[in-house]
């Protein structure tokens, strides 16, 4: 093997020509709203189609290589940065993977604790999906109802968790705080408003005869191809694969509730938005249970309970909040490593830690969904016209701080 | 055990980590990577899920995470497929500030592999042979070569300077 | 009544010219007029540059509503007079909103969202990010990680307040001149 071996010439980036004499190139984007954070390339035969480049990297942020420099409480506010929409999910799989290897089990409210807040946070998730799908068939009404019913859930996590959304709810060993007095009434009014909304929604949107002849049959991608392409969450689903992380490999409290993966069998673009439209009913469905079935006692572990200082028990006993002391800066856990994976709004989170006995992680990869998904895109938009690259993008749901990481 | 196929385990060691959730499947010979690879996705996992190194100064671990969709035995499974590269005797490349490191690209395998690849190639410089295309996908230009991520890579924030067009 | 039976319209065309110039600088309508109509036409460039976006799509939603005070997103830089920078700037996003800001019609400004485009924010020592007083003029700073949208809807009224102000200054210097 030459070691030396030079593959790749700097000076070739950007190098856009077309191939042939009937070809152009469109670069649509960076500042663009149709195309976010990323730049397209779109290579084109008259009004089809032949070849999509994605140029992504606009918001890279290096946080891969910032969370090996940040001790490991302090690795969680930079995982949730990264993914917005999807923070709870985020935080989970950090933690889950951390608890793997500081051998920590948390009680069983905390683990419904968990799962209450990650089924809400994939509700705003997927309203936030629609919404912007909305915008980009070009329909702010339906952006505006979407980002309109996002609210009363975020309101939701502000009671139970005080921020908007960067919750930063979950730490090791369980969460941070209790459910407040009144939460489970404003919960299931705020369900009730919602499941009211579909039928609107279904009026003005899903039976829309516009959105009908923009979508369906647009983006066809079938059960081997997305197989193949490794696609995830919602999108994989709508293409009819069996295939759910929850179910899978069951973490927080899934594995004792009740429900069902929803699943689509033609995988164009009008079942990825039905899709995410049937799991906000399924997400529904889980926060009634874990209301009506959340076990009492505590919710942190003993091992880290038995840690707090005086002040910080009669912090917790008065106020049901988790205060940590400082030295959980100096957590040293033990050279190990391990994974977790978490079903978020947009698909699977991956994550790999290894860490060397030392204060910070020695290796923290973070595989996002949007990241996977982008091959996906890549390769469905080819052979269908330039119009249909708007609604073939949203509906993939895309966020590209997520997947640039 | 979930591997016991023999084509696998002659040439590579399986350990398995229930509690972590790890099968770590480290493979000795890296000409035997691609055998290892093609047997595993005949049994039936078909997707990729990240492609990782970890830089531990005198040897690069490659990682490949792999999972199954279609077979229901496999879902909950994440194997590790790695590699061991000894990288204390690699001489400097003239071109670039750490010399590249070689490895069979498993893109043929498995085509969710292609980005990751990519981006190990971009922050570990990782030169994986087959691969079809490996430009830079993240970063900008400017740091091509510098290989970010390697343990050995230093900055200083105050004295960067940037160009604008 | 008593102000417009000053306005005696009749004489010979440079007088009423003159009159009626000394009478719209004495009441510095024009300047007042067209600040008020620059600050609520404020059309920010659509140009995402990381995830502050997501609150700055919750404040354009019905709840906290920026269309009410004139903010809204377009996808030409030419046809926009304000760069919202919304969080962290990369260094091969940096280059694109140089280059969208070089495209912008003056007058223009620029707010700068979150901690990261202040001062770095979680990712200060990052080696691939940079803060936006690097490279453009920020007229306003909103803090918060993110800044709710409440936050970023005072930011644009802060903003306004300094619109009106500074073409006040403007006009009251090129006068003296």
């Amino acid at each position: 093997m030459n070691l030396n071996e030079k593959v790749y010439d700097i000076s070739e980036v950007g190098s856009i020509e077309p191939e042939g004499d009937r070809e152009i190139v469109l670069q649509i984007g960076p500042a663009h709203p149709g195309s976010g954070h990323m730049r397209i390339k779109a290579w084109m035969d008259g009004d089809i189609i032949t070849k999509v480049d994605a140029d992504i990297g606009f918001v890279h942020r290096t946080s891969e290589w910032l969370s090996e420099r940040r001790q490991f409480i302090k690795a969680i506010p930079i995982v949730e940065r990264i993914m917005l929409p999807d923070t709870v999910h985020a935080n989970l799989a950090y933690v889950l993977a951390l608890e793997k290897i500081l051998d920590v089990e948390p009680p069983p409210r905390a683990q419904y604790l968990r799962s209450l807040a990650a089924e809400i946070n994939r509700i705003t998730s997927h309203l936030y999906g629609i919404g912007l799908f909305g915008i980009f068939l070009g329909s702010s009404t339906v952006y505006m109802w979407a980002f309109g019913d996002r609210e009363p859930f975020i309101d939701l996590m502000e009671m139970l968790t005080g921020a908007r959304i960067t919750n930063s709810y979950i730490v090791p060993g369980g969460v941070r705080w209790e459910m407040p007095k009144g939460f489970k009434e404003k919960a299931e009014s705020t369900l009730q408003y919602m499941e009211n909304r579909f039928n609107d929604y279904n009026d003005m949107w899903v039976k829309n005869p516009v959105v009908e002849a923009r979508t369906v049959n647009v983006g066809v991608v079938d059960r081997n191809r997305a197989i193949k392409l490794g696609v995830v969450g919602p999108n994989l689903r709508a293409s009819g694969v069996d295939y759910d992380t929850r179910k899978a490999s069951p973490y927080a409290a899934y594995k004792d509730i009740d429900f069902e993966v929803p699943r689509m069998d033609h995988g164009d673009t009008y079942d990825r938005l039905l899709i995410r439209i049937e799991e906000i009913k399924q997400s529904i469905r889980i926060i009634r249970q874990i209301l009506k079935d959340i076990p009492e006692g505590k919710i942190i572990a003993d091992s880290i309970y038995s840690q707090l200082n005086p002040v910080m028990k009669k912090v917790f006993e008065q106020q049901q909040r988790v205060m940590f002391p400082a030295f959980f800066n100096q957590m040293r856990p033990a050279s190990a490593e391990s994974i977790a994976r978490v079903e978020a709004g947009r698909g699977e989170i991956f994550f790999y830690l290894r860490t060397s006995g030392d204060k910070y992680p020695y290796r923290f990869r973070w595989v996002t969904p949007s990241f996977r998904n982008l091959a996906y895109f890549t390769d469905v938009a080819v052979g269908y016209k330039l119009a249909d690259l708007p609604a073939i993008y949203g509906s993939i749901d895309y966020f590209p701080p997520e997947a640039d990481r | 055990m979930i591997i016991n196929n023999e084509d696998i385990t002659k040439t590579a060691q399986v350990k398995e980590d229930e509690k972590r959730g790890i099968v770590d499947i480290f493979v000795t010979d890296i000409n035997a990577l691609k055998d290892v690879a093609l047997s595993l996705s005949k049994m039936g996992f078909d997707h990729c899920l990240s492609v990782t190194c970890v830089d531990y100064r005198s040897r690069m671990s490659v990682m490949w995470h792999i999972s199954s969709y279609s077979k229901d035995e496999y879902k909950g499974h994440v194997l590790q497929l790695r590699i061991d590269v000894d990288t204390s005797k690699l001489t400097p490349d003239p071109n670039y500030r750490a010399p590249m490191i070689n490895v069979p690209s498993l893109v043929e395998v498995w085509k969710s592999a292609e980005f990751n690849e990519r981006e190990a190639h971009e922050m570990f410089g990782i030169n994986f042979q087959g691969h079809p295309d490996l430009r830079p996908i993240l970063l900008s230009e400017d740091f091509y070569g510098k290989w970010p991520m390697r343990k050995d890579f230093t900055f200083d924030k105050s004295g960067a300077k940037y160009e604008f067009e | 009544m008593d102000d417009q039976q000053g306005l005696a319209w009749f004489g010979s065309f440079e007088e009423i010219a003159k009159k009626s110039l000394d009478y719209l600088k004495k009441k510095d309508l024009l300047t007042k007029t067209v600040s008020w109509g620059v600050k609520y036409s404020l059309w920010p460039a659509h140009l995402m540059t990381s995830c502050c976006g997501a609150e700055l799509a919750a404040a354009s939603s019905p709840r906290f509503d920026l269309e009410r005070l004139g903010f809204l997103p377009f996808g030409s830089p030419r046809q926009t007079n304000v760069i919202l920078v919304e969080g962290t700037t990369t260094i091969k996003m940096a280059r694109i909103v140089k280059r969208s800001w070089e495209q912008m019609p003056s007058p223009k400004w620029v707010i700068a969202m979150g901690a990261c485009a202040m001062d770095g924010g979680i990712f200060f020592d990052s080696y691939n990010t940079i803060v936006v007083r690097d490279y453009l003029p920020v007229d306003v700073y909103v803090p918060g990680c993110p800044p709710r949208p409440e936050a970023l809807a005072q930011g644009i009224l802060m903003l306004q307040e300094k619109i009106k102000r500074e073409r006040q200054e403007l006009i009251k210097t090129s006068e003296n001149k």
